[in-house]
């Protein structure tokens, strides 16, 4: 066996991901001590691939099963890989710190020992998740059952474990994806034999199924089945629920979250509120710029429902004689009624050289740009510990600056500053001049002169 | 001892004139070599006389209607005559320009922009170059005119826009010989590095902006370019 993976440092399986796992682990009697070993060593890597938090990551727990259940065994609320303790059991040099947590303190010895019913299994799994049992709501629940169960064993019994496994996918607030580890024989029964369809029916849709040829290649970080496990588990934690949108408390199309997470502490135009909680201003990340930038509003419209940002290239025409290397900003906005004004202050990055700025503004009704530079007002704002430079201009609905063109109670606005991409003309040349020539002939008859008077000179 | 030092001197003194023979050889050459100036010069004025004639043949500048977008490094320069010419280019189009106050009336023509991604300039020195990516002169929006200083052997249409004072007035015709007059806002000299953002700049303030530009400050015989450039910033007054 190779050296073991000890907790993982970097790179978390699918980062930033929020999940449940729920492990079931076979303990009936065709698993040896040797194969529970290589199951808990199995489960810890897996575990250990993902980062634990119980806010922000992922929780896991596990309970045992054969013909009957045992009960919860680690539970989910627990810091299942417990980053304090290492090793593989299979290696005995697993390390543990004694804080009683953790699948290396808690599951150390085989519960079970009787007979194989994944219909019980799946059943119980179930059951734990609707009881709660430290489930989070909106966080993707996983049920991951491994067995080594015979073609019988998962045949024998299939409508009632198919109807489980309904009955686990419906489980909980938001259901349960289900990922099936089948080990050794239960590997050859559904690859091999006629298990197939219902192991296929009992995972479901946005389940998957991984197979194993034995416990001690489960248990092999270099076999790459824990990777195998730990993908499976990120896919159907992306098929089954996508990473939730995170909440907009004011309609502006940006997160909260995203908002909270810009300068000042989420308060991009520093008035001593959370940008996150006014409808007139918006921070969110500029992704040409790969900063916040802050939009705020007033007037007669304030009601921010989207900001965008755009490379030039992006927009339905393009703009002969400039360039838009920080591309332009833009926003819609919602006015109190038609016709009304906007004044808008656009927070960048940053302080700028604005000198050879020139502010031009888009208008997609019409896939023009218009001069702009002059109604805009160059300044500069102090956010906590940073300087930026601001932009400062109005725009009247259903005016010649309004993106869409029509007075209809909401004003677009894609602009930015560019800069004039064609060189100015080069129009002369070095002259030779008149006087020039002519002082050449005098030149020259000086010298024939000052020549012929000593020829003759010298003739003599 | 004096007398002799006297002596000493005209004797090498003597020494330092050059023989007779070879005195007579130099005078020959400074003769010669001052005829060969004076036919050199007499041939560059025959061909700056040649180069800078006046144009009354129409045929002669029917390129005018191409746009340019390649700069000449030997531009012509003969000054076509306005009155005998025949120049004809769109009706909408800019045909001709009038700057009373620095003397100009000039043809203008198309240009582009140049593989260099710079304005081109006009084929002819005497003729005013509307660069295409702009609007036509008139139109809302920003027109740019750009003209020649000076050629290798006379001065450009624009030789003397320096010259002109905010509030003077000039006059755009037309390919149907209508005309448009511009009122001067801003003269503005800035260095070529500065001069395209300020020349491509439109101020909303005004709806019909026409911009000139030409050369100015020093000539730098490296780059053989000139330092800066002259920008008029002008304003449709009348049409």
């Amino acid at each position: 066996m190779t050296a073991p993976i000890v907790n993982a440092t970097t790179g978390y399986a699918c980062d930033g991901v929020k999940a449940d796992l729920w492990f079931g682990n076979d303990e009936s009697g065709s698993v040896s001590s040797s194969e529970f070993n290589d199951a808990l060593d199995f489960m810890y890597q897996i575990s250990d691939s993902f980062e634990y938090d119980s806010v922000t990551g992922v929780q896991a727990g596990a309970f045992a099963w054969d013909t009957s259940t045992n009960d919860i065994i680690v539970p989910i609320t627990e810091d299942f890989a417990d980053t304090d303790d290492t090793g593989l059991i299979q290696d005995t040099n697993v390390v543990v710190d004694g804080d009683s947590k953790g699948i290396r303190e808690l599951y150390s010895s085989k519960a079970g020992g009787g007979g194989t019913n994944l219909t019980v299994a799946t059943q119980h799994m179930a059951d734990l998740v609707d009881a709660g049992n430290g489930r989070r709501s909106d966080v993707p629940q996983i049920g991951i059952i491994l067995t080594d169960a015979s073609e019988g064993q998962l045949t024998g019994d299939a409508a009632n474990w198919i109807t489980a496994g309904d009955n686990l996918r419906a489980a909980g607030d938001g259901g349960v994806g289900i990922v099936l580890v089948l080990i050794a024989e239960a590997a050859t029964a559904y690859t091999a034999g006629s298990a197939g369809p219902t192991v296929d029916a009992v995972a479901g849709t946005g389940g998957l199924i991984v197979t194993v040829p034995t416990y001690t290649e489960a248990a092999d970080p270099a076999e790459g089945h824990v990777d195998s496990v730990t993908d499976a588990i990120c896919d159907t934690i992306e098929t089954i629920a996508p990473t939730p949108v995170a909440p907009i408390n004011d309609n502006d199309n940006i997160s909260t979250d995203e908002e909270d997470s810009g300068p000042n502490n989420g308060d991009g135009n520093n008035d001593g509120v959370k940008d996150s909680e006014q409808t007139s201003v918006t921070t969110a990340v500029n992704n040409i710029l790969g900063a916040y930038t802050t939009t705020e509003t007033s007037g007669d419209c304030t009601q921010i429902t989207d900001v965008s940002f755009y490379e030039e290239s992006s927009l339905a025409a393009t703009d002969p004689s400039y360039d838009y290397d920080l591309g332009l900003h833009g926003f819609t906005v919602d006015c109190s009624s038609t016709g009304g004004t906007v004044d808008v202050t656009y927070y960048w990055d940053k302080v700028y050289d604005t000198d050879d700025w020139n502010y031009r503004k888009f208008n997609a009704s019409t896939n023009t740009f218009l001069d702009f530079n002059d109604q805009v007002t160059y300044g500069a704002a102090v956010l906590g510990a940073s300087t930026v430079t601001t932009v400062s201009y109005s725009v009247t609905d259903g005016g010649e600056f309004d993106g869409d063109g029509v007075a209809n109670g909401s004003i677009l606005d894609p602009i930015g500053p560019s800069e004039a991409s064609i060189s100015a003309p080069n129009t002369g040349f070095s002259q030779t001049t008149n006087i020039t020539l002519y002082a050449l002939i005098g030149a020259g008859l000086a010298l024939s002169t000052v020549g012929l008077y000593g020829y003759k000179k010298n003739k003599r | 001892m004096a007398t002799k030092k006297i002596k000493d001197k005209n004797k090498k003194a003597k020494k330092s004139y050059p023989a007779p023979k070879l005195r007579k050889r130099l005078s020959l050459m400074l003769v010669f070599g001052g005829l060969i100036v004076i036919a050199s010069s007499i041939i560059l004025l025959y061909i700056r006389q040649n180069k800078t004639a006046t144009i009354t043949d129409g045929s002669s500048i029917a390129a005018f209607d191409q746009i340019v977008t390649e700069n000449s490094d030997d531009p012509d320069e003969r000054k076509p005559d306005i009155k005998s010419v025949i120049y004809e280019v769109q009706s909408d189009a800019p045909r001709r320009i009038i700057i009373p106050a620095i003397g100009v009336d000039g043809f203008i023509q198309q240009v582009g922009t140049t593989k260099e991604n710079a304005v081109a300039v006009p084929t002819n020195i005497h003729i005013g170059g509307w660069f295409d990516d702009s609007v036509k002169p008139g139109q809302n929006g920003l027109s740019i005119i750009d003209g020649h200083v000076s050629g290798r052997y006379t001065d450009g249409i624009f030789k003397r826009l320096g010259e002109l004072k905010s509030g003077e007035k000039f006059q755009i015709e037309y390919g149907d010989r209508s005309t448009k007059t511009f009122e001067i806002v801003e003269n503005r000299k800035l260095t070529e590095a500065d001069s395209s953002n300020f020349l491509f700049q439109k101020t909303s303030q005004i709806n019909s902006q026409l911009n000139l530009i030409t050369c100015g400050g020093n000539f730098d015989k490296n780059t053989e370019e000139y330092a800066d450039r002259i920008v008029i910033v002008s304003k449709l007054i009348e049409s």
